[in-house]
């Protein structure tokens, strides 16, 4: 991996309109492919980043004009990814198919809701690979 | 039709061939699921889905396969799911959804 790329911060900001999903995908999977993640453990965080979309997308339906921030933290051996929505949430299903998703194909992930606010989809994945190169 | 999603009757073997490409996700997930719906609407058979070239699926493109599996289910058909790419049979892993569809391998193996 080269290591010049920790410690760094991308962010995104995306309507909330599903036709740019496939923006968020794309952008994880560069990251991660830049990280020197295995095939596996990208397609993992693209999955996860696109389930972390789909839930914002579909929990806050009526504010299509507002914008959504997904951010990565790159690390050593590890990406960290929020995906935020400036905006309150009723109550946070944590049965939901998608957060299920997430849990399930990240090392970390945590859903807070900040002083009843802001929702914040918290993820991380750690490289596991060893490096080829 | 939408571009994501093939089908064909195979009346010999009486079913669906469906071939299902590139990404499904909620963007287009409804006009899937509406493609199949209507496919199940002209006739009822078995639905076998290729998969082969199905890079990416989410939780709503899975939605859609549940609701065309419950329609199939109705009158005892079966779904196959054929030719999964590594991340796509993860995800139906993950979701427990390979207990439901019939997952089969390689057409060339």
């Amino acid at each position: 991996m080269n290591e010049t790329l920790s410690n760094d911060k991308i962010i995104l900001s995306l309507p909330l309109n599903s036709a740019y999903i496939s923006a968020a995908r794309l952008t994880a999977s560069s990251i991660a492919n830049r990280l020197g993640f295995s095939t596996a453990e990208i397609e993992d965080v693209k999955a996860a980043v696109s389930e972390g979309c789909t839930f914002i997308i579909k929990e806050f339906e009526e504010y299509k004009e507002e914008l959504f921030k997904i951010s990565f933290f790159t690390g050593n051996k590890s990406l960290i990814i929020n995906i935020e929505m400036d905006k309150p949430i009723e109550k946070l299903d944590e049965e939901n198919i998608c957060i299920l998703m997430i849990k399930a194909l990240m090392d970390e992930a945590n859903f807070t809701t900040k002083g009843n606010k802001d929702l914040t989809i918290v993820m991380k994945k750690i490289r596991r690979e060893l490096d080829l190169f | 039709m939408i571009e994501n999603i093939s089908y064909k009757d195979n009346t010999e073997a009486k079913k669906w061939e469906v071939k299902l490409t590139g990404e499904i996700d909620i963007f287009n997930s409804d006009d899937v699921k509406s493609a199949l719906l209507e496919m199940l609407s002209e006739k009822e058979q078995n639905v076998h889905i290729d998969c082969k070239e199905l890079s990416y699926i989410d939780s709503t493109g899975l939605s859609a396969l549940v609701a065309i599996f419950k329609k199939v289910k109705a009158y005892s058909g079966e779904v196959v799911l054929k030719n999964l790419l590594p991340n796509v049979f993860k995800v139906i892993k993950i979701t427990n959804l390979d207990k439901l569809f019939i997952i089969e391998g390689d057409d060339n193996e």
